[in-house]
């Protein structure tokens, strides 16, 4: 596949807002101050306003802005321009629907803290949306505070640390192990590290799923708070074993924590509630279709089982039973709850594109979309293997995303490209900053050397790296990711 | 289904080309007792119109955004210019994933990086990160951020801080071992006062300024006492808008500061999603938690961005990174740098004013109403307590009725403070309303 631009804007070389400014440019207008203007002195004294004059601050016009924006959005690859063939991080399509319903100034302008009656509808929509996650995990208790998925893996073992406490007492202490497979995402750990546990690792087998005479093994020690696992996991396998690993988990006193980044593969076809999981997070980026923009903003609701669901975070959403005009109301009365993780109630703006995902699909789409992607994704396999000639020990790396590179020759791109970043961030004696210095074109190295010659900011891989003037450039074909290449 | 890219022919063919005879045989290596032998009792499919008509049905029963509102309390109304919407609405960034591939995202990652020097800049730290989820998580993980780089424990924090940012905080510490300080605010200043539980196993001391009474701290005061026993000084910043007009934290002298950047032309969105901001000094860059973007230089030259210092985060250092954050606030960083940049230096500077000035004229029209005063005297920014002659629940429900949401009553966070509420007063609020909550308290 090949994308072709239609045009180049004249330079590729887009720079940084901040070398575009210039003194006395402005992109905005406020409206006249429309009360009488007191002494600013009067209202805060000098010495606790800034007498920096905001330095460095950019002065740009509007068009300035607009142009900036749009050159370096033409730099990225997006899920509009094509196939994302990521695993952990599923990609889908973001409909444009989904974007217009959270923009509906009922839902945009809506400030949190507003009367509870006055914003009934926003809390309906959250209790709707719980109560769709609810059937699609066969879990009934949720939370949607989370903002990401870590936040809700977060979530999630601090409900197990909760119900371990409140279960076990002062014994609970003895219970601080909590088992995660060696090929889970990296959030896994670290978030059972902030509730408190410490990891210890279950091997895979050879055919990638978990092993389970380790996890019996690891079990036996003693101490286990609970497993956290991905399913189908982290390399793309449904782990057949599911019941028996909860029940061994939960023979051994512990709880079981499913981390739902796979949940594409199973909406409609099978709940983790059935399976025996005590606990799960979702990503309404992965599975219900809100945009990644470029990392986030995510939501990463928590569902857990009913005896789970009192250490749920505060307020919860709850509806008024049983009262002849249904009334949504915050529940902050929730003694053993775990506290509040976000302030508010969560990203509310991604329930609203969720929920919108959900009615689209409904009951029926949402599982034919989960065949879709099962039966595409099986093609791309068989696919992929062929190709690949089974160099790669099947089930190892079976997963679209592994499979789709050769390992080797990614890693040795990757490497290439790895340069020590010196600065993170421009200050006045930065010497990338050269407007304060008066010296603007010193450090430019991309335009200065040669100017008469728009280049790429960044080498791409190799075929489209500048060899030097004069030098004969290899075009060999193009990729989807032919956005650096610089015009002739 | 229409967001399903192929028909259920091609499906067929897909299926028949790996030896498959059903959809139902795609998921044979899932065991028949675990799988849903029923349809999901979910909505049935609706169409374009059916939802936007359900939406709108639902978002007309937020009543409180038909109305003038003066609510502030860590979620601002600013104006937020036309581009910034338009521009991050681009496919290329509203559709593009999480910048892992340099190659793909210079997009992303140039516009990061111009997130983190904006926030740099103004904060008048030396780095900054590319976001957190909000501020109220930005102040937990600078609690752990402290507490790993002085190695003591306690930390002092002021209930003049956002009370929602505090429970926030003590749920992310909870299971460590750190012992959290709440230090109150003086009376009649509404500053924090009582420094008491300062002493050298204090990792931090955390304030925020404007506090949630509105009251700008003597930042510079209090830098010298934390410093003073060895520990950090973070500030806490819920109203982004001040940072045009006040002095920056770390010109006081901040080792920390976190915040909220949803005043920088974010929605509220019934509270998210918003994006939290992050920045330190340098020295501290290793302890920092969240993504980091830097300025690298290919073999050329040339150059370009990349995510840098990876080594903190999870997916390197797993149970023992700095923080479990993974996907943060990218899109809504991209809309704030779009903000900054329209509104650039003379902006960011007048919005700030505006608000001082229009805070002021409200402020001054109401305490000069029989029976309302104002309670502390410290200077305020755009937001301001008011203390009424009866319980504020009453006199905020007697504005409502007259259609205008005149404030938050304070007893919803602090129970004895009854009579008092929290008015914010911004930019957008015409003098019109302004005048409408003055008659409705009269």
């Amino acid at each position: 596949m090949s994308i072709k631009k239609v045009t180049s804007h004249p330079t590729q070389n887009e720079a940084l807002i901040f070398e575009r400014s210039q003194a006395g440019r402005v992109g905005y207008r406020l409206a006249k101050l429309d009360v009488e203007e007191a002494n600013l002195d009067s209202l805060i004294p000098k010495e606790l306003r800034r007498d920096d004059g905001l330095a460095g601050v950019p002065e740009v016009s509007e068009v300035d802005v607009v142009r900036h924006f749009t050159r370096m959005s033409s730099w990225n690859y997006s899920i509009d321009l094509g196939l994302y063939p990521l695993g952990s991080c599923t990609m889908k399509y973001n409909s444009r629907l989904n974007e217009k319903v959270a923009r509906i100034p009922g839902f945009a302008g809506l400030h949190p803290l507003a009367p509870e009656e006055e914003s009934q509808g926003a809390l309906e929509l959250i209790y709707r949306l719980q109560e769709a996650l609810a059937e699609i995990t066969g879990l009934p208790g949720v939370s949607l505070q989370p903002a990401a998925g870590a936040q809700g893996e977060m979530t999630g073992v601090m409900l197990i640390r909760a119900f371990l406490d409140k279960r076990d007492g002062e014994a609970s202490k003895e219970r601080r192990v909590m088992l995660i497979p060696d090929s889970a995402h990296g959030t896994n750990p670290a978030s059972a590290a902030l509730a408190g546990f410490t990891v210890k690792t279950i091997r895979s087998t050879a055919d990638g799923i978990t092993d389970m005479d380790h996890l019996r093994e690891l079990c036996n020690e003693g101490g286990v708070a609970g497993v956290m696992f991905t399913n189908p996991n982290t390399v793309g396998i449904f782990e057949r074993n599911i019941k028996e690993i909860c029940d061994t988990v939960h023979n051994a006193g512990g709880l079981v924590y499913m981390d739902g980044a796979n949940m594409n593969a199973l909406v409609g076809v099978a709940r983790p509630g059935d399976m025996g999981v005590d606990v799960i997070h979702l990503n309404l980026h992965k599975t219900f279709s809100t945009p990644h923009g470029g990392g986030g903003p995510g939501c990463g609701p928590c569902c857990c089982t009913a005896e789970l669901a009192e250490f749920l975070p505060v307020p919860r959403v709850v509806l008024e039973a049983a009262s002849p005009d249904a009334k949504f109301r915050l529940d902050y009365n929730l003694p053993n709850s775990i506290g509040r993780v976000k302030a508010f109630f969560g990203n509310f703006g991604m329930m609203v594109r969720a929920l919108s995902y959900i009615y689209t699909h409904g009951n029926d789409g949402l599982k034919e979309a989960t065949e879709a992607a099962r039966a595409q994704r099986a093609v791309s396999r068989a696919q992929t293997r062929r190709h690949l000639r089974q160099t790669i020990p099947v089930g190892r790396y079976a997963r679209g995303d592994l499979l789709a590179q050769e390992p080797g020759k990614e890693r040795r791109r990757h490497a290439r490209h790895r340069k020590t970043p010196d600065r993170l961030r421009l200050s006045s004696d930065d010497r990338i900053f050269p407007a304060r210095r008066g010296r603007r074109d010193a450090y430019r190295a991309d335009r200065v050397r040669r100017p008469c010659r728009p280049r790429c900011v960044r080498g791409g891989d190799d075929r489209y790296r500048s060899r030097g003037k004069g030098r004969p450039r290899a075009r060999k074909e193009r990729t989807a990711f032919d956005t650096h290449r610089t015009p002739r | 289904m229409r967001y399903i890219p192929n028909s259920p022919q091609e499906r067929e063919e897909m299926l028949k080309e790996i030896g498959l005879s059903s959809a139902e045989e795609l998921f044979r290596t899932i065991p028949g007792d675990i799988r849903l032998a029923r349809p999901l009792n979910v909505s049935e499919p609706l169409a374009e119109n059916e939802i936007i008509a359900a939406f709108e049905g639902m978002a007309a029963r937020n009543t409180a955004t038909q109305k003038p509102s003066f609510l502030g309390a860590g979620v601002y109304s600013h104006y937020s210019p036309t581009i910034v919407d338009h521009l991050l609405q681009r496919s290329e960034f509203f559709t593009s994933y999480t910048p892992y591939q340099p190659e793909i995202s210079q997009g992303t990652l140039q516009y990061i990086f111009e997130f983190q020097t904006l926030v740099a800049q103004l904060t008048a730290m030396e780095v900054a990160n590319a976001s957190m989820y909000d501020g109220s998580t930005a102040m937990a993980e600078s609690y752990l951020m402290a507490q790993r780089v002085t190695r003591r424990n306690k930390i002092v924090v002021a209930t003049s801080v956002h009370p929602e940012y505090r429970e926030v905080a003590r749920t992310y510490t909870k299971h460590g071992d750190a012992e959290i300080v709440e230090a109150a605010f003086d009376e009649a200043t509404g500053r924090l006062a009582d420094l008491s539980a300062l002493d050298d196993k204090t990792a931090a001391l955390v304030v925020q300024s404007p506090n949630f009474f509105g009251c700008i701290e003597d930042l510079s005061e209090l830098a010298a006492k934390a410093h003073e026993v060895g520990a950090l000084f973070i500030v806490v910043v819920t109203e982004a808008i001040s940072l045009g007009l006040l002095k920056a934290p770390g010109a006081c002298d901040a080792d920390i500061v976190v915040g909220e950047g949803q005043s920088w032309g974010i929605p509220a969105s019934f509270g998210g999603p918003h994006v939290g901001f992050f920045a330190t000094r340098e020295k501290f860059v290793r302890q920092m938690p969240g993504r980091l973007c830097g300025v690298a230089y290919d073999k050329d030259g040339k150059r370009g961005f990349t995510l840098t210092l990876s080594t903190r985060e999870q997916h390197i250092r797993r149970e023992k990174a700095t923080s479990n954050i993974c996907t943060n606030q990218g899109l809504i960083a991209l809309a704030a740098t779009i903000y900054m940049e329209a509104m650039g230096k003379q902006g960011l500077e007048e919005v700030a004013v505006q608000n001082a000035q229009k805070a002021a004229y409200a402020k001054n029209a109401i305490a000069a109403i029989d029976g309302y005063s104002i309670p502390f005297s410290a200077p305020t920014f755009n937001e301001f307590v008011v203390r009424g002659p009866r319980p504020a629940n009453e006199i905020l429900e007697a504005a409502r009725e007259k259609g205008i949401i005149g404030g938050l009553a304070l007893s919803k966070y602090y129970p004895g403070r009854e009579n008092e509420f929290l008015v914010c007063v911004t930019e957008t609020a015409a003098r019109e309303s302004i005048d409408l909550l003055l008659d409705s308290l009269r």
